[in-house]
């Protein structure tokens, strides 16, 4: 399953773009001017949504939302 | 050592910022180290913290928000954070805090001033550190006293609030073992 549009819909909450600048390639803290605040605001979210749990050492790995993404979909509870 | 700070209006970029970001680490090199911007070179360790190519006794951090910039010099490795006061997100404040830090936020008079104190004192120690969002923070563990006074469970780190800004909420963090940071001149710049 795709997440992103799920990803895009979290994050359009925190950034003030249009979707149109949200990609599988966008990192959120040097393309969209987000924060580690916001990005961690973005990742509670997503846990609480889709139910899964982000370990804080993986965080560092995440760097695009296409990261974000895969990382979900390996670790979703199906 | 010095602490420069701008305060920053509502309607002010994020490149605005960061344009007067630079300003103040021009100025602050100048007048924390006696040196001009031409004479020291930029360059990233492995996570991305900007450091000065061979001065190994200069250190600095910049940290932006909405509402202000602030630049911190000193002789050891250093870290600032910035934050505009606003309603916490309990989400966050389930990732970062920990049981004890939860309670004091919430039994405290102003909870989201006092809880993004907290959020400010772990991002300076992680920015001290250099090492990005890969540090566990809810580790990393404060309590703020009515006089100030900050503990934690880092002995090996200082620490300073800086709350004469009713907009924001600035931390400070060296990394020097033992006792308090030598005192730090907060230096206020116009925007």
């Amino acid at each position: 399953m795709n997440m992103l549009p799920i990803i895009t819909t979290v994050v359009l909450e925190y950034a003030d773009v249009p979707e149109s600048a949200i990609q599988r390639d966008t990192d959120p803290l040097r393309d969209l001017d987000l924060t580690s605040y916001d990005l961690m605001g973005i990742i509670g979210r997503l846990e609480n949504e889709l139910g899964v749990t982000v370990a804080e050492r993986d965080i560092r790995h995440l760097v695009t939302l296409g990261d974000l993404d895969d990382y979900i979909k390996a670790h979703v509870v199906q | 050592m010095s602490i420069l700070v701008a305060e920053c209006p509502w309607e002010a970029s994020v490149a605005e910022q960061r344009h007067t970001a630079q300003r103040l680490l021009r100025l602050g090199l100048e007048r924390a180290f006696g040196v001009r911007p031409g004479e020291v070179e930029l360059e990233l360790n492995s996570w991305g913290k900007p450091l000065l190519r061979g001065h190994p006794g200069m250190y600095f951090n910049v940290a932006h928000c909405r509402r202000a910039v602030a630049v911190l010099f000193a002789d050891c490795p250093v870290g600032v954070d910035v934050a505009s006061l606003r309603c916490r997100d309990a989400l966050v404040a389930a990732r970062c805090l920990d049981a004890a830090e939860s309670e004091r936020v919430e039994a405290a008079a102003d909870p989201d001033r006092e809880f993004f104190r907290y959020w400010t004192l772990k991002e300076s120690y992680v920015k001290a550190l250099g090492c990005g969002l890969s540090y566990p923070v809810r580790g990393v563990r404060f309590e703020v006293f009515r006089d100030r006074e900050i503990g934690s469970n880092r002995p090996w780190a200082a620490f300073r609030l800086i709350e004469e800004f009713a907009a924001v909420v600035i931390a400070l963090c060296w990394l020097r073992q033992g006792g308090r940071p030598k005192d730090s001149e907060l230096v206020q710049v116009e925007w």
